[in-house]
């Protein structure tokens, strides 16, 4: 797992796509730092720089594991992987958690500005209580989407169209909560009954996620976002694995 | 070392591999010959534990690949096809992480020095593998399947891609292996196979039409003698009179050439010489013999005769004829 972990990380800088998404991730969460956090005059809370992230990190996810799992199959080095003396969730896990390396370098751009802030600005409070929930947020958020993309990369030979699946899934993501108003209204309207609560509502990932940006740290959002993660990464070792069955 | 049992591997109602078995010693160079399409790289990466079998076992040391595969595994180095390289990485870098992968416990730098150095490649180890030609991305490819010394190599035709000096050197590699090492090795070049192996296992259409040894097999391909014939005449008698003629065991017309006159290829039983019967048979047909000289078989041929399915059960026959 950790020769692979390393290989993949490396391989992010051995070409430019790590930087690119490091620079575009930076610029955008500069840009929200500098429209919603200091411009205002400290009158609001980093929170409000962090949260509509959601909306890019959705675009910005699916790059970073386009080729995780296509490449190994259209260069023929998965035979070297599968026919390795290791399992296929080594293989799985060090590819996500090298993922997950270069998101988390992402979101550690907001600990720089603040730190900024604290330096450069005499008398800037800084709500390390909210600073922590909204990035464990976006981490975990993160860390949801990457399994989700991950596992579309393991399905197809070709890079682009993870990227379109991942980032169509990212847009039904982001309208997944109108989405189920309108169909919760027209059920309500047709049947002409008044249920409030759906099913459907438990499984929002931008409901959860608005949980933590509001300074809620809820066990079962966490609970929530792990078995997304456990569940995908699952289901993109059963892919991988399934070729040597066919 | 290695046993394959009864190997089979089915897409859906098509059969790419109909029940293989064979085993291979230390110490012992197998080849595998046969036709592209013949299943020699779908029972390769069944061995290797890449494809799973639909039914049959395949066993490294005693470790079934699929019931201990860390164990099994860890005793194959395997070379496919097309060489497993990350393009992006470095040669040195990428046998690195094979290392790493492999989980191998041998000292580290000198054991990759010492296999760049076997396969030629350490003047260009720091070069990434994406501007390699295809001679070293083979040979890089080979590199890997070395390390961490596993007792069984499994090379997927790797010899192609190369220029004639590097095949000469890579056989004399294999051959050096093979001292120590079980080595299964692929071609569909009889010539090279030959040249290397200690034993040969003939494959096509997914079945094995042949498996003995080197020397033996040879012999299978050469139990039949050729004469190649111009006779005057008309084509039909001279093929019953020849056809009549004891030890003929076939005979093709070739090609027609002058007016009334065609070239005939006879296949006769080795042991017996059929050149008077036939230059006697033809006279008292009043066909005149224009020309008469023995025709060898090229090792295309041989080849071919061997992966003919409709040989096999004679080569089985054989076999066994030459046993009692």
């Amino acid at each position: 797992m950790i020769a692979i972990f390393k290989r993949e990380f490396a391989s992010y800088f051995t070409s430019p796509l790590g930087y690119v998404i490091l620079a575009i991730y930076g610029f955008l969460s500069a840009l929200f730092t500098l429209l919603f956090y200091y411009d205002t005059g400290y009158s609001y809370s980093i929170s409000d720089a962090i949260a509509p992230m959601l909306y890019f990190a959705l675009f910005i996810i699916p790059p970073i594991t386009m080729r995780s799992f296509t490449e190994e199959k259209r260069q023929h080095t998965d035979q070297a992987l599968l026919t390795a003396p290791i399992n296929i969730m080594d293989i799985v896990m060090g590819k996500y958690l090298s993922a997950l390396c270069i998101y988390l370098m992402c979101t550690l751009s907001y600990f720089v500005y603040v730190l900024f802030t604290m330096i450069l600005v005499k008398g800037a409070a800084v709500e390390w209580g909210i600073l922590l929930t909204c990035w464990l947020g976006v981490l975990f958020l993160g860390a949801a989407m990457l399994a989700l993309n991950l596992f579309y990369s393991s399905l197809t030979q070709s890079q682009i169209l993870a990227v379109v699946i991942g980032m169509g899934t990212g847009l039904f993501v982001m309208l997944y909560d109108m989405f189920i108003y309108a169909v919760e209204a027209s059920v309500n309207s047709l049947l002409k009954i008044d249920y409030e609560v759906f099913i459907l509502d438990k499984i929002s990932i931008t409901s959860h996620y608005t949980n933590f940006v509001s300074g809620i740290l809820n066990p079962a959002d966490v609970v929530f976002f792990i078995s997304i993660i456990a569940l995908f990464l699952f289901l993109t070792g059963r892919v991988f694995d399934k070729k040597r069955w066919a | 070392m290695v046993e394959v049992k009864n190997l089979v591997k089915s897409y859906g109602s098509v059969a790419a591999v109909k029940g293989i078995s064979f085993s291979a010693q230390q110490g012992e160079i197998l080849g595998f010959l046969g036709p592209n399409g013949a299943g020699k790289t779908t029972t390769m990466n069944m061995i290797t534990g890449y494809l799973s079998a639909t039914s049959g076992s395949v066993t490294i040391d005693g470790f079934d690949i699929l019931d201990n595969p860390k164990e099994a595994r860890s005793r194959i180095g395997y070379l496919p096809e097309i060489p497993p390289l990350y393009l992006d990485m470095t040669v040195e870098k990428y046998l690195q992480f094979i290392y790493e992968l492999k989980k191998v416990r041998l000292p580290r730098k000198e054991h990759l020095d010492e296999i760049m150095a076997l396969v030629k490649i350490d003047d260009i180890k720091g070069r990434v593998i994406r501007n390699l030609s295809k001679g070293y991305k083979q040979r890089v490819g080979f590199a890997q399947a070395l390390v961490g010394n596993p007792p069984v190599l499994i090379l997927d035709e790797p010899t192609v891609g190369l220029d004639p000096r590097q095949i000469i050197e890579m056989r004399s590699l294999i051959k050096s292996l093979g001292k120590k090492h079980t080595v299964i090795f692929s071609s569909h070049v009889l010539s090279e196979v030959s040249a290397i192996c200690d034993r040969i296992v003939v494959i096509s259409n997914g079945e094995i039409t042949a498996d003995s040894k080197t020397e033996e097999l040879s012999a299978i391909t050469d139990d039949a003698g050729r004469l190649s014939l111009i006779v005057e005449g008309a084509a039909s008698t001279v093929l019953s009179v020849l056809g009549d003629v004891d030890g003929v065991i076939k005979v093709r017309r070739e090609a027609s050439l002058e007016d009334n006159a065609y070239s005939y290829l006879v296949d006769y039983k080795k042991d017996r010489d059929i050149r008077r019967g036939v230059f006697r048979a033809l006279a008292k047909a009043d066909c005149p013999i224009l020309e008469m000289r023995g025709a060898g078989k090229t090792l295309e041929e041989s080849f071919l005769y061997l992966t003919d399915v409709t040989k096999v059960e004679r080569v089985q026959k054989n076999k066994k004829g030459g046993k009692n």
